[in-house]
């Protein structure tokens, strides 16, 4: 792996010095390796065999508004691509340097600016993590309800570039939907203040920025809705005979207008791996440390030869686990007033009883809870020990829901061991979150492996009409699906808005969409 | 709803196709609000939308204008209601579908930038919106306060606390009859709760506890609900309560936001 030296001018260096200071810009070669990517897997796969080959010219850690608009009034003068970073936690290569350029790394503005509690507003920097903002309104007696499984290393500004969802996102909703005012440097170098047009009229400016992963401008601050901590917490869980049974159980609840802060739903494997690693939970200490979720389970699976074999097959296997008989567990979290869930609780019940439920009490939704942020962080050791995994999330309509399930394990069955659960559920849909597990055995076969799935995988979204993301973006990784998923008149549209707010094309280049340079470049 | 339309659905005429299961409707974007409202009730569904002045404008036009929802303490606006469509633009090659489904992390949201834009960048030809069962329980909750300002206090936190009615507003000295009178000088804040039995009958417990030092009343019989209803759910009873909830819902008129939006607007227009 060869790391070129950067291809800026002196100048251009000594300026980006003179806005951020000295100590608070880099160009040296550790610096720009350590920036080349951020936890797309692709990209892990290369770094694993020294194949990275995309690196930034200069990475600058700005402190404030001011000097993220110097920093981007220089860019264009240049022309130089400007790639924003929040805390590299994206798992779509959303701040992959694919044409060289300055990384502007958020970090250093981090201040929860003002909580105002009477009603219920944080107003944030763009780069503090999202749990450091957690923690300091919980402190006061307040939650975002934004609880991303990344949220140690995910930074507010990336979950809006990127329209994240917490695992409460059934209660509190998208990062979009906490939103009420946003500031932005766009790459035309002006700041931009937003302004909430919901239930009113105006054109809705947060709803451009909010998912445009740094495409059109650099998220700088917003506010946000925040809520008093919750008085009581019920935990339950229960089991259905299948997948289909499960979504009815959850589409009935969910239209009742009730809003459960949790609703998990696993398909058969992924039950196997939930009921197993919480039994052992109860078991002794020892095997508690073992057990932390289903991917640590994975991990353990795939240290054995005979089914790192049988990963090979992973058709064979994933029919086999059709047949593991312990049906389909959802896990349900309930928060708010004593009254009120514990009549929450009761509809619940109601309804999983009339389809044949069986009551699975509070552990595996309490051993769930408990657990809820060690399970992604488990993906990297199944990785070490040679197998390539990863995530997809989509988003349908209730009615097609089960298909799309279906129609997804068809697709990627073949190439991969396959795994899901429906976590975020709205009045009129859900979103179901895949995740495979192939063995990795080199970065060709690795990368072939990996784009067959994702290729499959979009191919059967469009197909059934479901969203290609439902939260972690378009980055990279999707960027040429989206020619089918808006359709040649939404890309008009949103290349217009390109246009006005990056007209030099400075901003994140490569990402969202795909342009005809970037297909010339990609064949 | 006349005839001539009734008929027109039923022909395929005119496109409506609700969807029981995922909760959602498909339908021209030409039917007038009223129509649509009507058509849905007959199965048993509402579309969480009403504004009082625009029941004869069509779905396209208030769409285009993101016309203000009186429910949207509980159902949110139009931008929230509206899932997908089939959409129009002069800024595009070709009109483009708008992918129904309940959110999406695929770039901009362009459904929710096309929503207000007022025929700036088209307009809808075919919608999908979210609609919801007819409620099961109706009931108005009354809460006494000295002043309006801190009825709004009390409504700040009763949304906090994830209890969210149909429909707010003040009532003043009435002649409607209620089973504890209303007093002079006094304001009460009038909660509309609505939706399974279940449900509200939780809400109304946790607010007589959350307001147990204060004169309540629940308000659950057909008749006075009605002249409720007709007393409290008018325009200028709207206004009045929502002016009271810009800081709340941040309905902040930065200059610099519009500015920001007339920009966009010229460069588009252009």
């Amino acid at each position: 792996m060869i790391i070129e030296s950067p291809q800026l001018s002196e100048s251009f260096l000594d300026q980006v010095e003179k806005i951020v200071g000295p100590s608070y810009t880099s160009s040296k070669k550790l610096d720009r390796l350590n920036y080349a990517r951020d936890s797309w897997f692709r990209e892990t796969i290369k770094a694993k065999y020294a194949k990275t080959n995309h690196f930034a010219d200069i990475i600058v850690w700005p402190a404030n508004r001011d000097q993220v608009q110097s920093l981007v009034k220089l860019a264009l003068l240049e022309k130089i691509p400007v790639v924003p970073y929040g805390a590299g936690s994206g798992v779509c290569g959303g701040v992959v340097p694919v044409k060289g350029g300055m990384i502007i790394d958020m970090k250093r503005m981090n201040r929860l600016i003002h909580l105002d509690k009477e009603n219920g507003i944080v107003e944030a920097e763009a780069g503090i993590l999202s749990m450091h903002l957690e923690d300091q309104l919980q402190r006061q007696g307040f939650t975002l309800g934004h609880f991303p499984s990344s949220i140690i290393c995910a930074s507010l500004g990336g979950c809006l570039a990127a329209r994240s969802a917490g695992q409460l996102s059934s209660r509190y909703g998208k990062i979009e939907d906490m939103t009420l005012e946003m500031e932005v440097v766009t790459g035309r170098a002006e700041v931009v203040q937003t302004r909430n047009t919901n239930n009113r009229d105006g054109i809705d400016l947060n709803q451009i920025f909010l998912g445009s992963e740094g495409t059109l401008c650099l998220i700088t601050k917003a506010k946000l809705r925040v809520y008093p901590l919750p008085k009581e917490r019920i935990f339950q869980a229960v089991r259905m005979k299948d997948m289909e049974t499960s979504i009815e159980a959850m589409r009935r609840f969910t239209q009742t207008g009730l809003k459960p802060s949790v609703v998990r739903l696993y398909d058969e494997l992924d039950t196997f791996m939930l009921l197993s690693s919480k039994t052992k939970d109860h078991t002794h200490k020892k095997e508690k440390k073992k057990s932390e979720g289903f991917l640590a389970e994975l991990k353990e699976l795939g240290k054995f030869k005979a089914v790192r074999k049988a990963l090979t097959f992973p058709r064979l296997l994933n029919a086999a686990s059709k047949f593991i008989p312990n049906g389909c567990a959802t896990v349900y979290v309930l928060e708010g007033e004593k009254e009120m869930i514990r009549r929450e609780q009761k509809i619940l019940m109601d309804i999983c009883g009339s389809l044949g439920a069986e009551d699975l009490g509070d552990q595996p939704a309490y051993h769930w809870y408990q657990n809820r942020y060690r399970i992604s962080y488990n993906s990297s050791p199944a990785f070490y020990t040679g197998n390539l995994i990863d995530t997809i999330e989509v988003a349908i309509s209730w009615n097609k829901l089960n298909e799309l399930y279906e129609a997804m394990v068809k697709a990627v069955s073949p190439h991969a061991l396959i795994m899901a659960h429906l976590s975020h559920v709205y009045t009129d849909g859900g979103s179901l979150y895949f995740t495979f597990l192939a063995p990795l055995k080199g970065v060709r076969s690795g990368q072939k492996v990996y784009d067959k799935i994702w290729n499959k995988a979009m191919a059967t979204c469009n197909k059934i009409g479901a969203v290609i993301s439902h939260h972690h973006g378009i980055g990279r990784l999707k960027a040429k699906f989206m020619q089918e998923e808006w359709g040649t008149g939404g890309l008009d549209l949103y290349r217009r808005l390109k246009e006005y707010y990056d007209p030099h094309a400075i901003m994140n280049p490569g990402k969202l969409i795909q342009e005809k340079e970037d297909i010339a470049q990609a064949s | 709803m006349t005839k001539n339309l009734e008929a027109k659905i039923e022909e395929g005429l005119i496109d409506f196709h609700l969807d029981k299961t995922s909760h959602v409707v498909t339908c021209d974007a030409g039917l007038r609000l009223e129509d649509f409202e009507k058509r849905l009730n007959k199965e048993g569904f509402t579309g969480a939308y009403w504004n009082f002045k625009s029941s004869k404008k069509t779905l396209a036009k208030l769409l285009e204008d993101r016309e203000s929802n009186i429910y949207f303490i509980r159902y949110n606006g139009l931008e929230e209601l509206c899932v997908g469509g089939r959409f129009r633009s002069p800024l595009s090659s070709e009109p483009f579908d708008i992918k129904v489904a309940p959110r999406a992390a695929t770039g901009s949201d362009l459904r929710r930038v096309l929503i207000g834009s007022k025929g700036l960048m088209g307009g809808f030809s075919k919608v999908t919106l979210k609609v919801y069962p007819l409620p099961e329980k109706i009931s108005w909750f009354l809460i006494e306060f000295d002043k309006e300002q801190e009825a709004v206090q009390a409504f700040k936190q009763i949304y906090l606390l994830w209890i969210r009615p149909l429909y707010v507003s003040f009532l003043r000295q009435s002649p409607i009859k209620l089973k504890k009178p209303l007093l002079k000088n006094k304001v009460y804040l009038a909660l509309r709760l609505s939706s399974l039995e279940e449900i509200v009958q939780s809400e109304q417990k946790t607010l007589q506890r959350l307001f147990k030092d204060k004169n309540i009343q629940a308000v659950s019989e057909k008749n006075t609900i009605n002249s409720l209803d007709q007393a409290l759910m008018n325009q200028k009873s709207f206004d009045e309560f929502t002016s009271y909830l810009g800081e709340f819902f941040q309905y902040n008129n930065h200059p610099e936001a519009i500015q920001a939006e007339s920009d966009l607007r010229k460069f588009l227009e252009g």
